[in-house]
C-alpha cells in the first residue's frame, strides 16, 4: 500500500500534474467564490478542457478544483454574507459578523487554515479506509453490485430538498435516459432513433446542458441588476498561535465527523458543516458567541465541509458509487478517459486512486497559500458582471460539447438539456437525481440481469449471500424509512 | 438601488424588469410538468413494450427494466399532477415561481438554439463570438464596445485554450 502511495506521489515529478493541481486550485477558488456557481458546475465546465490531457493530469486538476471550490465558498460568505456554496452557509453565520467587527482577515484565515486541516486529516482517513473497502468489494458478485447501485440511488431523498416525489420522478427520468442505446446483453437498440444514439446518451453534453447551460439561462434571467460589492479586507491577516492552539480539538473532531458524514452517500458537505457546527456549539465553553463571530464556529464548519470532500471520494473510488452530485459528475470525467471507478480500479489502474490521495495532501499547502495570498482578489470575484460570466459559460458549453465527440450531435444534446434543465429547476424538480440515475442506471440493470442469468432466473441469488441481502435491505430501508417520515410529518401538519 | 448612482442603462433595465415579471403558482407548474412527464413516459412505456423478448427464456429481456421504470415514473408523474390539481382546486397557498425578464430569457434561449444550429456552417469561433455577444445582450448588456470586446475576447480565449494549448480540431 505504501509502495502504491509512493507511486502516487511520484506522479508529481511530471510538471504537468503539478500545473494541473495549481490551475485546478485557482479555478476552484474562482468558482467557489462566485455565489451561485460552485463545485458541481465548475467540474462539469472543466471536463471539456481535459479531453486532450493525460488521465492523471485530468483527475488531479478536477479533484483540485473540487476541493478549492469548497474552500472558496466561504470567501463570499465571510465578506458578502452570500455564501458561494451551500456548504459555506454555516461559515457565514460567524464569518460575516466577524467582518462587521473589522476582523475579516482573521475570519478568512481561520476558514482557509481549517479547510486545509480538514482535507489533510480526512485524506489520512480516506487512505486508511478506501483501500480495504475496495479489497472487500472485489469479491462481491453481480447481486451485491445490484444492491450497491440500488443503495446509491437511495440518495435521491437527500438530493431532492423539499419534495421526494419530484426527486423520484427525476430519478425515473435519469434511469430512462440510461436505457437509451444498444442493449449491452442482446445488442438490441433501445429508444435510439438514430445511429448516433447507439452508444447511449453521452454524459458530458448532458452534464454541460443540465448544470452549466441551464445556469446561463438563469443568469440571463437575473440580468445585470444583481450586483454585489465586496467589503474591503480588514483586521489581522494572520492567525495568532493562541487562537490556533485553542482550535486544535475542534479541527480534529470536525475533520473526523466531516469525513464520516461525507462517506454516507448523499449526505455531503452541507450536512457535514451543519452537524459539525451544532456539535461544536454544544461542546464549546462559549456557546453564546456562536452566530456572533465565533472562531470555533468557522473552524467547525470549514473543517467538516472540506473533510466531506475526501469522504465523498471514498465510495466513488472503492465502490464506483458517487457520494455527492460533484462526484457523480466526476464519474463522467473518469469514464471519458477510459477509467472505470470501483474496486478494480486499485488493481487495474492503481496510479489513479493513489495519485488522487497524493494530490489531496499536496493540495493542502498549495491551496492554503493561494487562499491566503489571493484573499483580496477572491473577495472581488463576485463583482464580475453576471452577463459576462454567462457569456463565457455559454461559449465553453458550446465548444466543450462539440469537442467531446468532434461532431454536432453532442451540441444538440447540450442545448436540449440546457433548456430542459432550466424548466425543471423552475418547477423545483432537482437535477442531481437525474445525473445520479444516469450514472448508476447501467450498473443497476446490467448487474440485475447478470445475476439472474447466473442463477438461471432464481431470485434466491439476491438473498442467499449475506452481503447482498444486507445491501438490498439497507437500500430498501433507505427508500422506505424517509417516505414514512415524510408521510408522518405531513399527517401531523394536518 | 440608489437612484443617484444608477446609469441610464441600469434604469432602462430596471424598467424592463418591472414590466416583464410573471408569477406562476408552483401548483400550476407541478400540474403542467406532471402531465408532460406522464405523456412522455406513456410513450416511453409503449416503445418499451415493443422491444423483443430475450433469446434465453430464463434471462431478463431488454424490455423489463424500461417497463418497470416507465410504469413507476408514469404513476409518480400522475400523482404529481393530481396533487397540483388538488392544491389549485382547494386554493391551497403555494409558493409563487417568478419568471423575470421573460422576453430576454426567450431571446437567450433562441440565441443558444439558433447559434447551435448554424455552428457547423459558421465555424466554431465565429459561433462562439456571436453566442457570447447574444448572451451578453440577453443578459442586459447594452454598451456596443463592451459587447464587441467580450465577444472577441471569448472567441480568442477558446481558440488559444482549445486549439493552441489542447490541440482540438474545430470546423
Amino acid at each position: 500500500m505504501l509502495d502504491s502511495l509512493l507511486l502516487g506521489f511520484s506522479a508529481f515529478a511530471n510538471p504537468l500534474v503539478l500545473i494541473g493541481l495549481v490551475a485546478g486550485a485557482l479555478l476552484g477558488y474562482l468558482f467557489g467564490a462566485m455565489p451561485g456557481l460552485g463545485p458541481s458546475l465548475g467540474v462539469a465546465l472543466l471536463i471539456p478542457f481535459t479531453y486532450g490531457l493525460d488521465p492523471l493530469v485530468s483527475m488531479v486538476t478536477l479533484i483540485s478544483l473540487y476541493v478549492a471550490a469548497e474552500y472558496g465558498g466561504a470567501i463570499a460568505g465571510i465578506l458578502l454574507n452570500s455564501p458561494g456554496t451551500a456548504a459555506a452557509v454555516a461559515t457565514t453565520w460567524d464569518g460575516f459578523p466577524m467582518t462587521q467587527q473589522g476582523k475579516a482577515g482573521l475570519a478568512l484565515n481561520i476558514s482557509i487554515i481549517s479547510s486545509g486541516a480538514g482535507i489533510f486529516v480526512s485524506t489520512v482517513l480516506l487512505f486508511l479506509t478506501a483501500v480495504p473497502l475496495s479489497e472487500f468489494a472485489v469479491g462481491l458478485g453481480p447481486g451485491a453490485y445490484f444492491g450497491l447501485a440500488l443503495l446509491g440511488l437511495s440518495l435521491v431523498y437527500s438530493f431532492s430538498s423539499g419534495s421526494p416525489l419530484k426527486g423520484i420522478i427525476a430519478m425515473g427520468i435519469g434511469l430512462a435516459l440510461a436505457t437509451v442505446g444498444l442493449d449491452a446483453q442482446t445488442g438490441v437498440p433501445r429508444f435510439s432513433y438514430s445511429p448516433e444514439f447507439f452508444e447511449g446518451l453521452p454524459l458530458v453534453p448532458v452534464l454541460l446542458g443540465l448544470y452549466a447551460l441551464s445556469e446561463v439561462i438563469f443568469m440571463i434571467e437575473e440580468g445585470p441588476a444583481v450586483k454585489t460589492h465586496s467589503q474591503p479586507m480588514s483586521g489581522l491577516l494572520s492567525v495568532p498561535m493562541k487562537t490556533l492552539s485553542a482550535l486544535k480539538f475542534h479541527i480534529l473532531r470536525s475533520s473526523v465527523l466531516g469525513y464520516m458524514i461525507g462517506v454516507i452517500p448523499g449526505a455531503g458537505a452541507s450536512i457535514a458543516s451543519f452537524v459539525s457546527y451544532g456539535v461544536a456549539k454544544k461542546m464549546s465553553k462559549t456557546p453564546e458567541r456562536f452566530g456572533h463571530g465565533s472562531e470555533e464556529g468557522i473552524c467547525a464548519s470549514e473543517c467538516a465541509n472540506n473533510a466531506a470532500v475526501s469522504g465523498a471520494l471514498s465510495p466513488l473510488l472503492a465502490l464506483g458509487i458517487p457520494g455527492s452530485p460533484t462526484t457523480a459528475i466526476m464519474i463522467g470525467a473518469l469514464m471519458i478517459h477510459g477509467v472505470q471507478p470501483g474496486p478494480l480500479l486499485f488493481t487495474t489502474a492503481p496510479e489513479i486512486p493513489y495519485t488522487i490521495f497524493a494530490s489531496l495532501w499536496i493540495s493542502v499547502p498549495v491551496m492554503v497559500f493561494i487562499g491566503l495570498a489571493g484573499a483580496r482578489l477572491w473577495a472581488r470575484v463576485s463583482d464580475i458582471p453576471r452577463p459576462v460570466v454567462a457569456a463565457i459559460v455559454a461559449a465553453i458549453c458550446l465548444i466543450g460539447s462539440y469537442a467531446s465527440e468532434n461532431s454536432m450531435h453532442p451540441v444538440y444534446i447540450t442545448l436540449a438539456f440546457g433548456v430542459l434543465g432550466y424548466l425543471l429547476r423552475k418547477a423545483a424538480i432537482p437535477l442531481a437525481p437525474i445525473i445520479l440515475a444516469l450514472v448508476l442506471g447501467e450498473m443497476l440493470e446490467t448487474n440485475f440481469r447478470r445475476a439472474l442469468l447466473i442463477s438461471n432466473g432464481d431470485l434466491g441469488i439476491f438473498y442467499a449471500h449475506p452481503v447482498t441481502l444486507a445491501l438490498l435491505v439497507t437500500a430498501v430501508l433507505a427508500f422506505v424509512l424517509p417516505t414514512f417520515g415524510i408521510l408522518r410529518t405531513s399527517w401531523r401538519a394536518r | 438601488m440608489n437612484e443617484s448612482v444608477a446609469s441610464p442603462e441600469q434604469k432602462s433595465n430596471d424598467l424592463s424588469q418591472s414590466t416583464s415579471i410573471r408569477q406562476v403558482s408552483i401548483a400550476w407548474l407541478e400540474c403542467i410538468f406532471g402531465a408532460v412527464i406522464a405523456v412522455v413516459f406513456a410513450g416511453y412505456l409503449y416503445e418499451a413494450t415493443q422491444l423483443p423478448p430475450p433469446f434465453n427464456p430464463r434471462a431478463v429481456g431488454p424490455a423489463v427494466f424500461p417497463i418497470i421504470i416507465g410504469i413507476a415514473t408514469l404513476l409518480f408523474a400522475i400523482v404529481l399532477t393530481l396533487l397540483g390539481l388538488l392544491k389549485i382546486y382547494y386554493r391551497k397557498r403555494s409558493r409563487q415561481v417568478t419568471f423575470q425578464r421573460v422576453y430576454s430569457v426567450l431571446f437567450g434561449m433562441a440565441s443558444l438554439i439558433g447559434v447551435g444550429m448554424v455552428m457547423e456552417a459558421l465555424g466554431a469561433f465565429i459561433s462562439v463570438g456571436l453566442l457570447s455577444g447574444l448572451v451578453l445582450l440577453a443578459g442586459g448588456e447594452r454598451r456596443p464596445v463592451f459587447l464587441l470586446f467580450i465577444s472577441v475576447a471569448v472567441a480568442l480565449f477558446v481558440y488559444c485554450v482549445f486549439v493552441l494549448a489542447l490541440g482540438v480540431y474545430f470546423p
